[in-house]
């Protein structure tokens, strides 16, 4: 009986190339929403890389850490008057990508890089892109209506008043 | 010598080492719990056709995303402007949207397809799996993981699989297994429900066992076994050291009374006027035991990667069942182990097909190491008792420690003719693996001195090729 040199396929858990894709790509869309305003795209740019980086690594604090930034320098971006569309998309975009991010991370958890997820993933993203284009169309012709009237602090106040009432009822 | 690692998980990849991996994070978020922990909480059973839901609980994955909305209202506040403030907006809108749950009823049916049930030692089985969703609604994430035994590893693709299934879908997916020797038992397929947001989660274990047996098929032209020389007990095929009827010339002597006449050689008493009576050689049939060492400690190699001492003598004993039965011999099987394992000698088609299922299935002699120790006196007392006084032993084992060895001898001293084939487990990579070898040398040396024939089995060796090697210096 002479040795058997098997080749057993070894459970790889990283992310798939799919998640990835799903992830760089609305972080890019992002990045370039913010591109009005040159600090902001140089961070913007950064957090893509960390958030390549974290799904590459299947690290989920890396993942939200970019994503946290992204969002950070979208909103600086649209603090320092770039358009109110390209803002919408930049939020929007950081949500989805990761959003991808994490579920690449889990899914490569469960079941690994070989195999074959990329509908499960795709429809995934979807799903989360869809929303945040109904919240983003909703905002945006919110915004439009009532232009110029509120003043900012009571904007505020009301959101943070719905956001403690979605707490309260998740509660 | 190395203990043989086959058994555990992570080193081939098999399907468990999914679990092994679960240390990576320990301080983001456990989002998915792991799937194997999970299925094995005591939550109620949930029966749906074929399906057990076992657990359902809450990802928590978008728990932490309001953050986006209050990071947006403090940027919008502070710097009075509008576009934050609106960007804000996502922040609850995905709050919200994690809030919801909604996870579809799981109702699936899984047809597992196995290529071929009984297989060869070495094969690759190709398994597929079709999982339909028989529910009302569409599963929008459905993450699937074959439950492929233990021990079997996969060499070809993957037993998991990602869906998307509407209402009366169907996905299908395929790997394959490399069949080792024994009976196995596909466990249900692990079935993970998501809904659209991921925010709960639903585990399932659904039914569809299946069994694959892999038996191997003894040798059609097995080498001439060796056994040592014996006394007339029963007319068989072996060629006796005794003179008496048969087939082939042995030797003439004076007649006696009683003596056959066809026997007697008259063409000699015509000659001389002396009767004389021819004497045959006698054949005779041989009670064998083969008997095997399957001790814990036993399951040895000399890599992680090559096939167990106990993985060869038990290969080794199928080749010696087929080779001992095709003389004629009674066969039988037992082993040196912590649990009763015994097979009486015989022979015939019947106890051929007991023997070729004993090999491959009793637990006994599974490649994986038995819990217990072994307590070699009770087993070998447990042995005498089953052997008659003329009963051969084969014994097989690696001869890595004295314990053994000093078996052989004292079954030896008590008449019983032994043969030890043992297999060589030992590796020459390290100082301790040269001592073990030098010393299992010398425990073989010192049972040749004895006039025990070992046959020393090389792995990278023919079984056939050690007893020729063997043979050469072998007085029976």
């Amino acid at each position: 009986m002479v040795a058997v040199n098997v080749d057993y396929e070894t459970f790889d858990d990283s992310p798939s190339p799919t998640g990835l894709v799903l992830t760089v790509v609305p972080a890019a869309v992002a990045a370039l929403a913010s591109a009005s305003f040159l600090p902001a795209v140089a961070v913007a740019l950064l957090a893509v890389l960390v958030l390549t980086v974290g799904v590459r690594n299947a690290s989920r604090s890396l993942v939200t850490l970019g994503a946290v930034v992204l969002f950070g320098a979208v909103l600086v971006a649209g603090a320092s008057d770039a358009p109110l569309p390209f803002v919408l998309v930049g939020a929007g975009a950081t949500v989805v990508a990761w959003d991808a991010g994490t579920n690449a991370i889990t899914v490569g958890r469960q079941l690994g890089a070989v195999a074959e997820t990329r509908r499960l993933q795709l429809v995934h993203s979807l799903a989360t892109t869809g929303v945040a284009a109904v919240v983003g169309t909703v905002g945006y012709g919110a915004f439009r209506l009532a232009t110029g009237g509120q003043p900012t602090a009571g904007v505020a106040l009301l959101l943070l008043a719905v956001l403690l009432f979605s707490y309260l009822l998740d509660g | 010598m190395t203990t043989n690692e086959r058994s555990t998980d992570d080193e081939h990849g098999r399907p468990g080492a999914a679990d092994s991996t679960e240390t990576r994070e320990s301080s983001a978020p456990d989002e998915q719990g792991d799937v194997r922990d999970a299925a094995d909480a005591d939550a109620t059973p949930v029966e749906s056709g074929d399906t057990v839901t076992v657990e359902e609980h809450p990802t928590e994955r978008w728990y932490g995303v309001g953050m986006l909305a209050l990071l947006g209202l403090g940027v919008g506040v502070l710097t009075d402007t509008a576009a934050p403030l609106l960007a804000s907006g996502f922040g609850l809108a995905f709050a919200g949207y994690g809030a919801l749950k909604s996870p579809p009823p799981l109702d699936l049916t899984v047809e597992r397809t196995i290529g071929d049930p009984t297989p060869e030692p070495g094969d690759y089985v190709e398994v597929t799996v079709t999982v339909t969703n028989d529910g009302e609604r569409s599963v929008p994430d459905l993450r699937l993981i074959d439950g492929v035994p233990d021990r079997l590893g996969v060499v070809e693709e993957t037993p998991r699989h990602g869906a998307v299934l509407g209402p009366g879908d169907s996905t299908t997916f395929a790997y394959a297994v490399r069949a080792e020797r024994g009976a196995f038992e596909f466990d249900g397929l692990t079935a993970v429900a998501r809904d659209v947001s991921g925010a709960t989660e639903r585990v399932a274990v659904v039914g569809e066992r299946s069994s694959l047996r892999c038996v191997a098929r003894f040798p059609t032209d097995p080498p001439p076994f060796p056994l040592r020389a014996q006394t007339v007990q029963h007319t068989g095929r072996y060629p006796g050291d005794a003179g008496g009827a048969g087939l082939e010339f042995y030797a003439t002597r004076e007649y006696r009374r009683g003596d056959p006449l066809s026997r007697v050689d008259w063409n000699r008493t015509a000659r001389t006027g002396d009767l004389t009576t021819v004497d045959f050689r006698v054949e005779q049939t041989v009670r064998v035991a083969l008997v095997f060492d399957t001790r814990r400690s036993a399951h040895l190699a000399p890599s992680p990667h090559e096939p167990s001492a106990v993985e060869r003598a038990v290969a080794g004993g199928t080749t010696a069942y087929a080779s001992l039965t095709r003389a004629g011999h009674d066969v039988g099987l037992g082993a040196v182990a912590p649990v009763d394992c015994w097979l009486a000698p015989g022979q015939g088609d019947t106890h051929r097909e007991e023997a070729r299922h004993f090999l491959a299935t009793h637990p006994v002699l599974s490649p994986t190491p038995p819990a217990d120790d072994t307590n070699v006196y009770r087993a070998t007392q447990r042995l005498k008792r089953r052997l008659t006084a003329e009963t051969q032993v084969v014994l097989f084992s690696p001869l890595h420690d004295d314990l053994l060895a000093d078996t052989v001898v004292r079954l030896d001293a008590h008449g019983y003719a032994v043969v030890v084939v043992s297999p060589d487990p030992t590796a020459i990579d390290t100082t301790g693996h040269l001592v073990a070898r030098g010393e299992r040398r010398m425990r073989i040396a010192d049972l040749r001195s004895r006039g025990i024939p070992v046959i020393d089995w090389h792995p990278d060796e023919d079984l056939g090729h050690a007893l020729v090697r063997t043979r050469r210096r072998w007085s029976p």
